[in-house]
């Protein structure tokens, strides 16, 4: 097990760890910024409300994982694109793909804070901020596809690794490894915005 | 008496003799060879010439260049080691190849920079009179073009992979990532050797995400990945790091001139690259730019045959390789299919191919990729209830093990990324049985299924805790019914999540049809499409199922 999990490995893991982080806030950011404009125009109805109701629910059910193949193999960058400048297309697409979940998902919570808002209810209108701490999780958990279009993130890194590694009982151990690290990552989360949660519930009583 | 040393002595003079002998013919015969055809050059070159102050339309384009004084040439600018740029300088195999022919007709040449995409629309709109750029000879493309014989070099495809790793053959990318060009016919071989294909539009991009460990495997032209990757030319690191796994479908390479140029600048061109071939030029081209000549050798010991040139000096035809025939059968709905693509562009001005339709492998792939991805979206959703029920039994159990053991499964598998549950039930099913079709979508439900299974039975238990009296579990899913149904959509959404253990289903399956048929914006919109709604049929019928059924 040593053989495959050493302090390189690690370090290098930790790393590309950052990189998962950096995409959801990248999309977390997006999804604000679309997700709570996209609020305000559904929180009034009408045609322009119905209409960003229907590109809401068709962002809502756009799977990631095809998402990102399509923005990959659609969009044609130019060297001098801005962007491409400083992030690669993989990753572009990565963030891209997470933030139809992030806008859908951020417009629904923040349309919940707006009617609060309107009832005068600040404190409920407060627990988007759990909520949004909730969203960045999933979509720290949901980068993990980016290893399918060679994002250098957590899974690329522990699956380059797992390749160079002969014995399958080594990969097992490497794959499971991993996994712990995510789990234990993503527990100590999902309490965390429970005690958030609890905390807001609290002060709203 | 005998003396031994002057009778070895004359034995080995008479060999030197016979030696030299076969030495001159054979250099007479090439001499002549190559002598018939530099004089058939010159004769039609001059012929031309006389021409130039006529309004004779005969051989314009051959009549243009030879009076002009200038040939077009459409070359590659990132291929390495064929045709790419020293700065603002044309360099490469090609490149070199082009200067020659110049030379030959007495001309200057200009390079015009071509792709893989444009090169054939770039001659065809006679903004280049030759196209001179890594172009596979094969039948669908002699339908549009001309190509010139003999052939100026021969490859295969590639597949380069990290020295550690175990392929060797087609067989062995099952399920495996590797990297390809888009367009490349080859991609139909690997494609049907279940590989999961990643597209690159750039060699260099492609060779650049081998560097950075985004693509383990990449298959490529055989030329190209010497060149940059395995060769002596290639970087150290990555010569040291990677190797050539195997190679497959040799294809012959050839100049491209305009149909109606064939008779006369296809056939000039034809007798400059045979005498070519019996001259070693192109040897000692390849051998300049570090490209590999074992083709060169091959035909230059075929066309230094004498049957291969005539005495009138021509070119005989028999000598001439075939042409690649790399084109899928027809479907029986392609002529309407086309049909219908000319309509979108005339009256819509929509340029949009459907090659999924037209041709039988791509449909083939296309009809298993709907099927087998529906299949893994219902049966995610079945397995995704299961495992709510079944592990909230386990949390819910008398026996305190199993009750233990129930809650981590559920604290794991809830907060696991699932593509690392694919990869280890990917590993662990590899131990014990052989790779295929129905052992991938066995993997990918119950990967899809636990993931989303273990949220539904956290919500089962949540329920029982809130309504201790509730022992029925069809009454708790009822009371638990919209965290239900969100698992079941999620589920459906996770599924294309398949692909990456090499399930062939629709994103899989259309991914390998656009990386060789080159068509993607179609291809990966109807992929989107396909997904979408997918899921809001999902998210009705599951609404349906909720609000009516159990309200």
């Amino acid at each position: 097990m040593m053989n495959a999990i050493d302090i390189v490995f690690v370090k290098r893991f930790i790393e590309a760890f950052y990189v998962n982080m950096t995409v959801a806030c990248a999309a977390l950011v997006i999804g604000i910024l679309i997700g709570l404009p996209f609020a305000y125009v559904r929180q009034y109805g009408g045609l322009p409300g119905r209409c960003v109701g229907f590109v809401n629910g068709l962002l809502r059910a756009s799977p990631v994982f095809v998402l990102m193949f399509l923005v990959m193999n659609i969009w044609s960058p130019h060297s001098g694109d801005l962007v491409l400048v400083h992030f690669d297309l993989p990753y572009i697409a990565l963030v891209l793909a997470l933030s139809s979940y992030s806008v859908s998902v951020i417009s629904d919570v923040c349309l919940e804070m707006l009617a609060r808002f309107r009832e005068k209810d600040m404190e409920s209108a407060v627990l988007i901020v759990p909520n949004l701490f909730r969203i960045f999780t999933v979509l720290v958990m949901a980068t993990s596809v980016g290893v399918a279009v060679g994002v250098q993130e957590a899974i690329t890194v522990a699956l380059d690794r797992m390749e160079s590694l002969s014995s399958r009982s080594e990969k097992i151990w490497l794959i499971l490894f991993v996994l712990l690290c995510f789990v234990l990552f993503f527990a100590t989360a999902r309490y965390l915005v429970e005690l958030l949660v609890a905390f807001f519930k609290k002060k709203a009583r | 008496m005998t003396y031994p040393v002057v009778t070895n002595v004359m034995r080995y003079a008479s060999f030197l003799v016979l030696c030299l002998l076969v030495h001159c013919v054979s250099a007479q015969s090439l001499s002549s060879q190559s002598l018939l055809v530099s004089s058939t050059i010159k004769e039609v070159r001059e012929q031309v010439l006389k021409t130039c102050s006529t309004d004779s339309v005969s051989g314009e384009t051959l009549k243009k260049i030879i009076c002009s004084g200038e040939i077009h040439f459409g070359i590659r600018t990132n291929y390495k080691s064929f045709g790419e740029l020293d700065g603002d300088k044309n360099v490469g195999f090609e490149v070199d190849l082009a200067r020659q022919i110049a030379r030959e007709l007495g001309v200057h040449p200009i390079f015009v920079s071509v792709g893989p995409a444009d090169r054939i629309a770039v001659l065809l709109e006679k903004k280049v009179d030759v196209v001179l750029a890594t172009m596979a000879h094969t039948s669908a493309r002699a339908a549009v073009v001309e190509f010139v014989r003999p052939h100026y070099y021969s490859s295969g495809t590639s597949v380069v992979g990290s020295r550690s790793s175990d392929v060797e053959s087609l067989r062995d990318l099952a399920a495996k990532p590797i990297c390809v060009p888009l367009g490349s016919y080859a991609n139909m071989l690997i494609a049907q050797a279940q590989a999961r294909l990643l597209i690159f539009d750039r060699p260099v991009r492609m060779v650049d995400a081998l560097r950075y460990g985004a693509c383990a495997l990449i298959a490529h032209d055989e030329s190209l990945l010497h060149a940059s990757v395995t060769g002596p030319k290639a970087p150290e690191a990555l010569r040291d790091k990677y190797e050539k796994k195997f190679s497959f479908a040799d294809v012959p390479w050839g100049l491209a001139v305009r149909r109606e140029d064939a008779a006369s600048l296809g056939r000039l061109l034809g007798l400059i690259l045979a005498n070519f071939h019996v001259e070693g030029v192109l040897i000692d081209l390849a051998r300049k730019n570090g490209v590999s000549d074992d083709f060169l050798l091959q035909q230059q010991k075929l066309w230094r045959e004498p049957h291969c040139i005539s005495s009138s000096g021509d070119v005989n035809p028999a000598c001439f390789l075939p042409a690649a025939n790399l084109t899928e059968p027809e479907t029986r709905i392609a002529q309407r299919v086309a049909i219908f693509q000319t309509w979108l562009a005339t009256a819509a001005d929509i340029k949009l191919t459907f090659p999924m339709m037209t041709g039988k492998i791509s449909l083939e792939l296309f009809l298993r990729g709907m099927v087998v991805s529906l299949g893994v979206v219902v049966l995610s959703i079945f397995s995704t209830l299961l495992f709510s029920v079944l592990l909230f039994q386990m949390m819910v159990s008398q026996a305190r093990p199993v009750r233990i053991f129930g809650r981590l499964s559920v604290i794991t598998l809830a907060n696991s990324p699932t593509i690392l549950l694919l990869v280890l039930g990917y590993l662990i099913a590899t131990s014990f049985v052989v790779y295929g079709l129905g052992i991938a979508i066995f993997i990918s439900v119950l990967a899809i299924g636990a993931n989303n299974g273990a949220n539904g039975a956290q919500a089962l238990s949540e329920v029982n805790r809130l309504k201790p009296g509730e022992k029925k579990i069809t009454e708790l899913a009822i009371n638990a019914k919209v965290q239900l149904r969100a698992c079941v959509i999620n589920a459906a959404k996770t599924s294309p999540v398949a692909a990456f253990i090499g399930t062939p289903e629709l994103l899989s399956s259309l991914t390998n049809i656009a990386s060789f048929t080159g068509e993607k914006f179609a291809t990966y919109w109807f992929v989107t499409l396909f997904y979408i709604a997918v899921v809001q049929a999902v998210v009705l019928l599951s609404a349906y199922v909720v609000d009516r059924k159990y309200r």
